[in-house]
């Protein structure tokens, strides 16, 4: 194919690109050094770095700090949920594997707010868990599950978790059997030859989805908004507020660009540790 | 064997976890009574309230003409340049690779930030246009990576075995290339159009008044009150899904 | 038919073609033969177009090709493993080169069939490439190529996914359609076997460059180098002494070499079946053999077609092959006899 044929291929994607995603990043990072906009045209002026110098503020560094931990402890819980999961469909039959991760695929699938509305619907002060514990006589006023940082951290693992587990599955289904009868025929026990088989060569996978799980957690915008309260904002409603409500579109783009920074640096951490292990493994 | 037995139950908990909640959503969506939870006796009331909501429905249309928009073009230009980048010098590639990258790593709502003070600033205003807009945006780079999966997969001999018999590089493609990466073709597509008709951030920051999309419409109906409505809504949602996500991996298993 | 006219050809840093000399007579059967990474893959792929060499020329049919596209050479290849496209029918996969050029229709239809028939699957023209075997699959690479007509027909280790007796067969098939066709094969093996038994002419070729180019007897009974004679079958070989008279001094022994020999360290090679042994109780009558030495048999092995000895001599090991029946034992002492003009001097 000669080049130029090359070249009207990609353009279109380029353009679209640029437009969209390099220019716009651009953009913000001049108006987040912007002094004021001025009140008839949206274009910023001045410079200024106060709204870097206002990410250091006690409050939102409270804020930033508790989108770190959420979106830790999230991946944290994803992995503990979805690991043996994982594992659990990869050994499985052909078969079976099949409907296993179909039902996997199914909630990964549904639409994000349907699914957060579904976890709300049980735990809200008039949902299902009040309401048995209610009728049972356990408790006389509702538990107050909603609204608060706990809630927030179960909507994450509970929309996250199918992130985790596809590529981690993807990852386990190549490993290659004979890789753990070698292991075994040379004495390990089946505990020993997961540790020092499986779960290393297992380690881009995990890697990768917990990645997805951490960034997607991280910029979170939803889930805090609907099940957290107003002592749980995270980085996402942070920016929503500053952009929609507060107006303030300067500080609003310094923090967005705060997030990129930290999800650049998170995926370029990941991009070293899967290489310094050798890479992707194939059967 | 006990690890089995321990595995499994796990597997059963987890599942339980991630539809337990759905069920009861389904459940519930029948139940006469308003607002609680307690079931008060069967109705029909609140799936008939949703037919008869226009607001919800101009938001469906919107939603499906942006998500099927989105999928043509983005596969289409996606396409186009997984088949330019495969194999090929391209002088600047390391700076296109980067720039297909970010989309997959940004959180959402930076790119949607992004994409409203872009239009703002050049003075478009918002509407269907910049929804479909930022939507194909991003799906562009799912697209890229579906297909070049893909590429990389397919037997490059067979590539060299068509020129061998004297197919210049077009018609290699036409009748080589492109019919082995139909399945891959396929799934961009539908890929794009539910990754498109399940947006939120985006079309958060860059819809205007009056080109709502369904999942804003029910992130506002959401906020106003939890009417069952949501829950009919809801539970219809997870039907279609699950019916065609079942269609479409039966289909892609027959397939090999 | 072909002239490769001092191609390099480097890939990165490696250097897979050095200053590669070569001429393709037509309708020969010329194979290369070589160990992997010899460069016979790379000098195929360089003529097909795949490639483009560094430096140096290739010539087809008196006119120069390097610069020009894969597409536009009138050459042919048959892939190691069929490549054959796995969406079309076995019709299509042989079609497409005629469609490609517009040939005709009715015209296609006649050459396919008779592309099918040449390689005997008439029947098969519907069929997918996954329904067929792996010999079948490979006849369908085979007419494919074929049915363009190539000036020269490339075949790239055909036969390396087939089990024995059926790559034994098609060795004789393939040899058998290049006479009838009169055209010219260039074929790429690292099976010595294979290359014996099928070519007109081998090329042996080792780091890039061609070692040996002669018919089989001329490569197997007179290697010029001690690569060709280990590649090709086993060789003992023998280093000494040149010595003006035309002996060599190998050990204790003068050996009769009959060559025109250079003062200096000389290597000889001898082929195990030139060697014959004389054990006590050896009842075959001797063939006239000028040298003789004597040894002890260190080490015996049955090969089906014969027995293969190990004799210690002078402190170093002669390989020696007896035709089936009875032989010395292990730690008999024995004769070995060969004919000077059985010694090959090689270079080292």
């Amino acid at each position: 194919m000669s080049r130029r044929a090359g070249w009207a291929m990609l353009a279109p994607t380029v353009i679209w690109l640029v437009a969209l995603v390099a220019a716009p990043l651009v953009l913000m990072l001049v108006y987040s050094f912007a002094a004021r906009i001025a009140p008839d045209s949206p274009w910023p002026q001045g410079f200024t770095l106060t709204h870097y110098s206002r990410l250091l503020d006690p409050l939102y560094l409270r804020i930033f700090v508790r989108s770190v931990v959420q979106a830790g402890l999230a991946t944290f819980f994803s992995l503990l949920l979805g690991y043996p999961l994982a594992y659990y469909i990869a050994r499985s039959p052909l078969r079976r594997r099949g409907r296993l991760l179909l039902l996997v695929v199914i909630p990964f699938w549904t639409n994000f707010l349907v699914r957060t509305y579904a976890l709300m619907v049980l735990m809200r002060a008039q949902g299902v868990i009040n309401s048995a514990l209610m009728a049972i006589g356990v408790i006389d006023d509702p538990l107050p599950l909603l609204y608060n940082e706990a809630a927030v951290q179960v909507g994450l693992v509970y929309t996250l978790l199918p992130l985790l587990v596809l590529p981690l599955y993807a990852n386990l289904e190549k490993l290659d059997d004979r890789l753990l009868a070698a292991a075994q025929d040379l004495g390990a026990s089946p505990f020993a030859a997961f540790w020092s088989v499986t779960w290393p060569l297992s380690r881009p996978g995990v890697l990768v989805g917990s990645m997805m799980v951490f960034i997607s957690a991280f910029g979170m915008f939803l889930v805090p908004d609907l099940m957290g309260g107003a002592r749980s904002m995270m980085i996402g409603n942070l920016i929503q507020n500053q952009f929609l409500q507060a107006r303030n579109w300067p500080f609003g783009a310094a923090i967005a660009l705060a997030l990129t920074g930290l999800v650049l640096v998170v995926a370029l951490i990941v991009q070293r540790a899967g290489r310094i292990d050798g890479g992707e493994v194939r059967r | 064997m006990k690890r089995g037995g321990w595995l499994r139950l796990h597997a059963a908990l987890v599942y339980g976890f991630l539809y337990l909640p759905i069920f009861l959503l389904a459940i519930l969506s029948f139940n006469t009574s308003r607002t609680s939870a307690v079931w008060k006796g069967f109705t029909l009331n609140w799936y008939v309230r949703l037919f008869h909501n226009r607001l919800l429905w101009e938001a469906v249309e919107n939603s499906l003409i942006i998500a099927a928009a989105t999928a043509v073009i983005a596969t289409v230009l996606g396409t186009a340049a997984a088949l330019a980048l495969h194999r090929r010098r391209i002088r600047g590639r390391l700076w296109i690779e980067g720039l297909l990258y970010v989309p997959l790593v940004l959180p959402d709502i930076v790119l949607g930030v992004g994409a409203l003070v872009l239009f703002t600033a050049l003075g478009i205003s918002l509407g269907l246009g910049t929804i479909l807009a930022a939507h194909v945006g991003t799906s562009i780079s799912y697209v890229v990576l579906v297909l070049r999966a893909r590429l990389s997969d397919m037997d490059e001999r067979l590539e060299e075995a068509a020129r061998d018999l004297g197919a210049t590089p077009w018609q290699t493609m036409r009748h080589v290339t492109l019919p082995l990466l139909m399945p891959a073709i396929i799934a961009a597509v539908l890929l794009s159009f539910t990754l498109s008709l399940d947006d939120f951030i985006l079309s958060f920051f860059t819809a205007g008044p009056g080109s709502t999309t369904l999942p804003l419409r029910i992130y506002g109906m959401m906020k106003t009150g939890l009417t069952p409505e949501v829950n009919a809504l809801s539970t219809i949602m997870v039907l279609i899904t699950g019916i065609a996500t079942t269609l479409y991996l039966r289909l892609t298993e027959n397939r090999i | 038919m072909v002239e490769f006219r001092g191609v390099s050809k480097t890939f990165d840093s490696t250097e897979a073609l050095n200053d590669l000399t070569l001429e393709i007579r037509p309708g020969e059967f010329l194979t290369l033969l070589g160990p992997s990474g010899c460069g016979k893959t790379t000098t195929l792929r360089l003529l097909a177009g795949f490639e483009e060499p560094t430096s140096g020329e290739i010539w087809l049919a008196g006119r120069p090709v390097q610069g020009l596209p894969a597409y536009k050479r009138p050459v042919n290849t048959v892939f190691q493993h069929y490549a054959l496209f796995p969406h079309m029918t076995v019709f299509d996969n042989v079609a497409f080169g005629l469609r490609m050029k517009r040939v005709p229709p009715a015209e296609i239809r006649r050459r396919v069939a008779e592309a099918l028939e040449l390689v005997r699957l008439g029947d098969l023209g519907g069929r997918r490439p996954h329904e067929l075997s792996g010999g079948q699959q490979q006849r369908v690479a085979l007419a494919r190529a074929l049915v363009m007509e190539p000036k020269v027909l490339l075949l790239d280790e055909p036969l390396g996914a087939l089990d024995l007796q059926l790559r034994r067969a098609m060795q004789v098939e393939l040899r058998q359609l290049q006479r009838k066709l009169g055209a010219t094969f260039l074929y790429v093996t690292h099976d010595q076997e294979e290359a014996l038994a099928m070519s007109d002419r081998i090329a042996v070729m080792r780091d890039g460059r061609v070692e040996q180019v002669g018919t089989p007897e001329e490569v197997y009974l007179r290697p010029a180098t001690r690569f060709v004679a280990q590649f090709l079958g086993e060789a003992n070989l023998l280093e000494g002494e040149g010595m003006a008279t035309g002996h060599l001094r190998w050990g204790d022994y003068h050996l009769q070499v009959n060559r025109h020999l250079q003062p200096g360290r000389t290597t000889v090679a001898l082929r195990p079946e030139q060697v014959q042994v004389r054990w006590p109780g050896s009842t075959a009558p001797p063939a006239p053999a000028e040298n003789r030495v004597h040894g002890i048999v260190a080490e015996r092995l049955f090969v089906g077609t014969g027995t293969r000895l190990m004799v210690e001599v002078a402190g170093r090991r002669l390989a020696a092959l007896l035709p089936a029946g009875p032989g010395p034992d292990i730690g008999d002492q024995v004769e070995l006899r060969f004919a000077a003009e059985h010694c090959v001097v090689v270079a080292p």
